[in-house]
């Protein structure tokens, strides 16, 4: 879902800019003719241009009378060489045969110049091939299927005519100093030959060639307010002001402007709403069952009449453009009856569908001796609720719940608008009774995390962040942080959100993707399933665990920072620490062995036992939802399994009778209730039924909670608002759930206040009191999520009395080896730990040193085996060596 | 089709690597490259023999590390593994055995093997100290996987003894066939000979199918026709069924010299049951066993046809009985409420969440629709060899694959010579062993599985699915006529069992048990207990049963027990001749106010 802000273009502030960069007249570089069809094709840069639309605009109001066609083909993290597609994209009608392109505008360089000085002449190289092959339209895309290797794919067809190519340079960085993104001073030089070389090989090829580095780094330069979201994508202002260099460039001076201020804003509108309806085309969510493997037997029959339609709703798209572009007035409505019907489509779900209203399905649970399942919220009083996948709690206790009506996917003509929605129980007796739209119009938002002021919520393809500034509970703006994650399957796509305990946000995605995601770091790639790691603050975006899962949809954090994922699809448990330790894409990490004996498949959730409400023997026990077949909450307790867990199955803590019944997400709430979510639906099955069958429910949507009654509830910390010094104070609190939410609001407040008042609360802890380890451990975490490295409590915390604390502080060491002193001496100590868990998190961070230190850090590692092995240890020390000896010079 | 080929992604992995962590460059003080020495060939366990013989390595850990060595080492590597093995005053005997069981796997699954003359080997396999049969059958494996020519005559002498065990005989047969060249080619074709018995016959004519197909293929259609109705053709067809083009070959002799119908029809079986469906061999054996061996895909019309008649005439507790069929083979991959086989999915739930034209295309076409967890490969190896199985993993060196036994392969990378995508394990001929009507049933039975308040909900209880029955029962005890005493000192050496599982409500069917083991039964079901406490045993009906669990033992249909942390047998003896039901159903139920945590034991 591509998200439009239609805002009006600053003319004056845009021509003024522009004028800044000029300099001389400029001479056009290509001259597009009547009906020109301009396709745009590169990285991200290209991709986030349909957002706005701001350069099609421009384009359009200085063509009028030449009816442009233009699509964007922009795809986050391409380059002139690699294009992870799912499979058989090729046969989605979007390859360059399929377009028959008069122009072409290529945007690379920008993943391309991470490979330094030294990758320049395979880089100008490539490039001329690059030139030659997409002259005879040639645009392969990769794919590496589950188990092989990669594969190269392209359309075919004639060449009826050569395209005009021209090569556009990468955008230059800028520093985000305040978020510790040097971005500019990281990136800059290397952007700088790169578009140097694209200019030497332009030159030489005679294909013209663009320039926005030097005019970028003009613009940065002179911009008080950034220009970009992360140092490297452009923002709103930033991509108006690119729209007029890159119009420049391309054209020349531009001529009188034509379309008042209100004239180019329905222009704009018009553009970016042919631009959302062409992106649900080129990255229609669920390629596998279009063009994929999956297309057999139900996509082949509604799929075809789809496209068609949304094709042809493109084209009256183009049209209404023109219209605009030439002063002209167009109806409100765009009338699309010319685009055709869809296919009929016959249910083949026979069975009797019984909607069981909440009273009774409230009955059908069976619950451990001494709980109740009560019903918080559903369809009957908020009809809002269809489809709920995941939630979170904020700091006012209130569940924000992300709702997916238009699950499995858009169909075209009828917009989608699923919601992130806030419930709050005004009057404390356990339901809830107000509900708020937070943000609506979303397509398919698999997950949602709460924090940094607003909520992270996924938009397939793409990672979308909805901040709330002016605290009205309605997101100020639909922000894209994050593109490039694969959707071939829209109930693989990143999902079951979730914070560490030291500020990073995970997310996960299944098996049949081919992702690739541009930062300032240069571009990450994960084929076929693994979990994200993401700092919001640095923009660092790491691939946690590299697994071929099927479906990963679960991962819960202890309160020791040991986390625990689950794979929904096969209903595998892993512990995450034992295959979290560094890959080179594309390798990734062979078979772990699964910390429980699977019971029932397959999985949505899983969380760990922490409330004062659940009796004492449950607590820590490992929660994992089952939504067919058994349909409830499995239970599981923990022990340990040398440096790792084994969990042994205990009696479930409920089931439901009700074969609607789909527990897909499951937390403890801030009253020490556990939530569940409730998909409720019938018909379940992604690939068993047409993703139209007239039996997918889109209404219906429970949240119950589970209470022991032989306990009293927790009273809910306060948090919203709080001081400093009273969120510090909640990091004492038993609940893992309530310290996880007080460090969630304290990365929110100024970094400089909270560390200061953290370094007096850690100065004030005594040294005989028995909780100091733990808490000086969540000071660490706090500290880690502003991204404020300390030395010397994470010094103290690696050879502290607690072996659970040595080990978070290793996996903290691990993710700050670019800022501590002799981080390989350190970890040469947490390697021959008396306890083998700290062991493993030494060897796991080992796996993330490069050049000249992977030798060492190699050696190091080794030195595991001079203290007792067992099957974790052996499995992550394997897996370290064989990363790092990939590293070594050949 | 589209042209494919590889894309080089490695040089991106490398820039990837600089990207991700370009912080690396600000780190302050960059070390010297300190321990890499120019002298030694690239390996990857170069630090761990750096700390090897560094002396650091106190001998209780030496185990593991050479273990490491052994798992990623390379020739070299291995060369002074084999060198510190086999010299007198290297390692003692259990390191020593533990070093040939690694240069075993090593040359197995890695395809790695220790540089240098490997022919001592032969010496341990002909003068190695007879005390330690282990040793010997380590050397004869490495002496094949090696390729040790100088083994060839030790070998042949190993096979030509009457007195060779089974384990080290097929030890030998696959040496000598790994060995290969014209005397191996001779050892084996003596051993096929009618001199030697039935088993050692099948397994030298598999051996030979590796070396000479051809002949092997006459051999074996011989062989088959010797088998007559009820033999055991599996180590044959086997044999060439694991070979590329090998279930041709076989086909084309089994065609001038067929066997008996029954013999046909097992080795059908047998094909069907290992998720192979080869196009000549299942036409030439269906011909002879009188099946349609060719059924072509059904059609739309045919399947909303086939609903129909599920509606109208489907029996769901017929088509149970179809589910259950041996010759079917069902169970052997499915399991019902958790218990059977593991290789395909459990089907508990299947009629609530997969409609009836799903069920239908799932049972007559299986490679349509392959949840992701399930589907599979197909490799062929350099030395010709087909593998097909799910992907339980990979990595640089080897692939593991689930076969359709539920059996892990693991193939080395390096022999694999051609690999492609495989379709479902589940046999795809399934339909022509069924009549119409016994299809229409089978599909009810699978449509009402998972339906709350019928027979076939999912199981709400601790119940027993899973039993195993106890197949090697003296003679007195089966008919009921032993004492006491006869029984414990039967159940106090080990026993030999059978799968037996109940239907989806629970009821375990004793008639055919009954039929096959002898009038009175003995069962055993199992039990995990995480939390040890009181727990609560319920039999439907205790005429004729009597239930064991360690020393207690109970006549009453229910009674209640504290059991310690642990997995526990419960054992029934059961006496089908005074039972007024055919059936039987064991629960297990929770105590109120007990801490016990318990699970019944499920699986294949």
């Amino acid at each position: 879902m591509i998200v439009r802000m239609v805002r009006p273009l600053l003319l004056a502030s845009l021509i003024c800019s522009f004028s800044t960069v000029r300099g001389a007249e400029l001479a056009p570089k290509v001259e597009p003719q009547q009906g020109d069809k301009i396709v745009l094709i590169g990285n991200t840069l290209a991709e986030r241009m349909q957002n706005g639309g701001d350069w099609e605009t421009l384009l359009h109001s200085r063509f009028p009378q030449r009816q442009l066609v233009v699509r964007d083909l922009g795809w986050s993290a391409d380059t002139i060489t690699l294009r992870l597609r799912s499979l058989n994209y090729q046969d989605h009608g979007h390859t360059l045969f399929d377009h028959q392109p008069d122009i072409i505008l290529a945007f690379f360089g920008a993943n391309e110049s991470f490979a330094g000085p030294e990758g320049l002449d395979s880089f100008k190289q490539d490039l001329a091939a690059f030139i030659a092959d997409v002259r005879q339209l040639k645009y392969p895309i990769h794919t590496i299927r589950r188990g092989g290797t990669p594969e190269d794919r392209d359309g075919s067809g004639e060449v009826s005519k050569t395209p005009q190519l021209v090569l556009i340079s990468p955008i230059a960085n800028e520093n985000l100093a305040d978020r510790g993104i040097m971005a500019a001073d990281w990136n800059n030089e290397n952007l700088r030959l790169y578009t140097e070389a694209m200019r030497e090989v332009a030159a030489v090829e005679k294909v013209p060639f663009v320039d926005l580095f030097a005019p970028t780094q003009v613009l940065m330069a002179a911009s008080e307010a950034p220009l970009t979201i992360n140092g490297c994508h452009l923002n709103e202002a930033g991509n108006a002001r690119l729209a007029a260099v890159l119009d420049a460039g391309l054209f020349g001076n531009r001529p009188q402007e034509t379309l008042t201020e209100s004239q180019r804003d329905a222009l704009q509108a018009a553009v970016q709403e042919k631009n959302l309806q062409h992106w649900y085309d080129y990255r229609a969510v669920n390629g596998f069952y279009i063009y994929g493997d999956r297309k057999e037997p139900f996509g082949v029959v509604n799929f075809p009449a789809e496209f068609a339609k949304l094709r042809k709703m493109v084209a009256n798209r183009d049209q209404r453009i023109w219209a605009l572009a030439q002063g002209q007035d167009v109806p409100e409505q765009i009338d699309d009856s010319n685009t055709g019907e869809f296919a009929h489509i016959e249910t083949n779900f026979k069975n009797e569908i019984v909607i069981t209203p909440p009273e009774e399905a409230v009955q059908l649970f069976t619950v451990r001796d001494g709980f109740e399942v009560q019903l918080v919220a559903s369809e009957a009083d908020f009809p809002d609720l269809e489809n709920p996948v995941q939630m979170a709690f904020d700091g006012k206790g209130r569940l924000w719940v992300t709702t997916m009506a238009s699950y499995p996917m858009y169909l075209p003509g009828t917009p989608v608008n699923d919601k992130v929605l806030i419930f709050e129980d005004t009057d404390g007796d356990g339901a809830m009774d107000k509900q708020t739209v937070f943000a609506d119009g979303l397509h398919v938002p698999t997950g949602i995390e709460l924090g940094d002021g607003g909520a992270y919520v996924s938009a397939q393809p793409n990672l979308m962040f909805l901040p709330d500034e002016d605290g009205d509970d309605r997101a100020d703006e639909h922000r894209l942080v994050l593109h490039g994650f694969d959707t071939a399957d829209s109930h693989h796509s990143i999902s079951a959100f979730e914070w560490g305990p030291g500020g990073a946000l995970y997310f996960q995605e299944g098996t049949f993707h081919q992702s690739q995601i541009e930062t300032p770091y240069g571009p990450q790639r994960l084929v076929n399933a693994g979990v994200f790691r993401y700092e919001p603050r640095t923009e660092k975006l790491g691939i946690f665990v590299s697994y071929p899962f099927a479906n990963p949809w679960g991962h819960v954090f202890d309160r020791w920072g040991q986390d625990f994922v689950a794979d929904a699809s096969g209903g595998a448990n892993y512990v995450g620490a034992a295959f979290s330790g560094d890959v080179d894409f594309p390798r990734k990490h062979p078979g772990l062995k699964q910390f429980l004996v699977k019971q029932w498949r397959p999985t949505a959730g899983c969380e760990i036992v922490s409330s004062r409400n659940f009796p004492e023997e449950m607590q820590g026990d490992y929660l994992l939802n089952n939504c067919i077949g058994f349909q409830g909450v499995l239970q599981y307790h923990f022990q340990d399994d040398g440096s790792g867990f084994a969990a042994e199955p205990v009696e479930p803590l409920l089931r439901s009778s009700d074969l609607n019944f789909r527990p897909v997400d499951l937390q403890f709430g801030p009253d020490g209730a556990l939530y569940l979510i409730d998909w409720f639906n019938p018909l379940i099955g992604h690939m068993q039924h047409s993703v139209r069958d007239p039996n997918r429910d889109y209404s219906h949507g429970r949240i119950w909670r589970i209470v022991n009654k032989k306990k009293p509830l927790v009273e809910p910390a306060l948090i919203a608002g709080q001081p400093v010094n009273a969120l510090l104070g909640q990091l004492k609190t038993y609940e893992d759930r309530t310290r996880y939410r007080a460090r969630r609001e304290l990365r929110n407040r100024p970094t400089d206040e909270v560390i200061a008042a953290v370094d007096a609360w850690v100065g004030r802890l005594k040294a005989d009191d028995a909780e100091a380890p733990h808490l000086k451990l969540e000071a660490l975490w706090v500290k880690q999520h502003h991204n404020a490295v300390d030395g010397v409590l994470l010094n103290e915390l690696l050879t502290c009395g607690d072996a659970r604390v040595r080990a978070a502080a290793t996996r903290v060491l691990g993710y700050w080896l670019d800022r501590i002193d002799d981080p390989l001496s350190l970890l040469q100590q947490q390697v021959n730990d008396e306890h083998p868990r700290v062991r493993l998190e030494a060897v796991r961070a080992l796996s993330f040193f490069h050049g000249p230190e992977a030798q060492a850090a190699l050696d190091i590692a080794a030195e595991a085996l001079l203290s007792e092995m067992d099957d974790y240890l052996q499995y992550t020390l394997d897996e370290t060596m064989a990363t790092l000896e990939g590293r070594l010079p050949q | 089709m589209h042209h494919c080929r590889h894309v080089c992604l490695f040089q991106h992995a490398g820039q990837l690597a600089r990207m991700a962590f370009v912080a690396v460059l600000f780190v302050p003080v960059l070390r010297p490259p300190t321990h890499a020495s120019a002298e030694e060939p690239a390996s990857a366990v170069a630090s761990v023999m750096r700390l090897l013989k560094s002396g650091r390595v106190p001998s209780a850990r030496l185990g593991t590390v050479i273990k490491q060595i052994a798992r990623r080492g390379n020739e070299h590597d291995l060369a002074y593994l084999f060198d510190q093995a086999s010299a007198s005053l290297g390692y003692d005997a259990a390191l020593r055995l533990e070093a040939y069981r690694l240069l075993v796997d090593a040359a197995a699954n890695r395809k790695v093997i220790p540089a240098g003359d490997l022919s001592r080997i032969t010496q341990i396999i002909t003068t190695g100290p007879s005390d330690t049969p282990e040793l010997r059958l380590l050397a004869i494996r490495l002496a094949g996987l090696w390729k040790v020519s100088s083994a060839l005559e030790p070998l042949q002498m190993i096979l030509e003894d009457n007195a060779t065990s089974p384990q080290e005989r097929q030890a030998a047969l696959d040496a000598l066939t790994a060995i290969g060249g014209p005397s191996a080619r001779k050892a084996l074709v003596q051993l096929t000979r009618e001199t030697n018995s039935i088993d050692v016959r099948s397994q030298a004519v598999a051996a030979l199918a590796n070396l000479d197909v051809d002949f092997a293929a006459e051999r074996a259609a011989t062989l088959l026709q010797e088998l007559g109705d009820d033999g055991d053709p599996t180590v044959i067809v086997g044999a060439f069924l694991d070979r590329e083009g090998g279930s041709r070959k076989l086909a084309a002799a089994v065609e001038k010299a067929p066997p008996s119908k029954d013999m046909a029809m097992l080795a059908m079986r047998h094909m069907y049951s290992v998720g192979r469906s080869d196009e000549e061999l299942a036409g030439v054996l269906g011909r002879i066993a009188g099946i349609d061996a060719n059924p072509q895909p059904l059609t739309k019309q045919q399947v909303a046809e086939k609903i129909k008649q599920v509606a109208a005439h489907g029996n769901a507790v017929r088509g149970e009985d179809v589910f259950r069929r041996a010759d079917l083979s069902c169970t052997k991959c499915h399991a019902l409420s958790k218990a059977g086989g593991q290789v395909g999915p459990d089907l508990s739930p299947l009629g609530a969440s997969s409609p009836a034209d799903y069920i239908i295309n799932s049972i007559s076409n299986p490679d349509q629709q392959i949840k992701e967890a399930f589907t599979t490969r197909v490799v062929v190896t350099v030395d010709g060899l087909v593998f097909q199985g799910i992907v339980v993993d990979r990595n640089d060196e080897r692939l593991v694959l689930k076969d359709a036994k539920g059996e892990q392969v693991t193939v080395p990378t390096a022999d694999i010579d051609e690999e492609v995508e495989g379709k479902s394990l589940m046999p795809k001929g399934l339909m022509k062993f069924m009549t119409e009507a016994e299809f229409v049933d089978l599909v009810k039975f699978l449509s009402m599985l998972g339906k709350p308040g019928t027979d076939y909900a999912i199981r709400q209880t601790p119940r027993m699915q899973r039993w195993r029955v106890l197949t090697d029962v003296p003679e007195s005890l089966r008919n009921g006529t032993g004492d006491e005493a006869e029984q414990d000192a039967y159940l106090s050496g080990p026993t030999e069992q059978a799968p037996a599982y109940a239907r989806v409500n629970g009821d375990l069917p004793l008639d055919d048990l009954a039929t096959k083991w002898g009038p009175v039964l003995y069962l055993v079901g199992e039990v995990d207990v995480t939390q040890p406490g009181e727990i609560g045993v319920r039999l439907d009906s205790a005429e004729g049963a009597v239930i064991s669990l360690g020393s207690f033992s109970s006549a009453d249909p229910e009674f209640t027990l504290t059991l310690p942390r642990g997995r526990h047998a419960v054992m029934l003896q059961v006496d089908t001749r005074v039972r007024p039901v055919s059936t039987l159903r064991l629960e297990l139920f929770r105590v109120p106010s007990s801490t016990a945590q318990f699970e019944v034991v499920d699986g294949a």
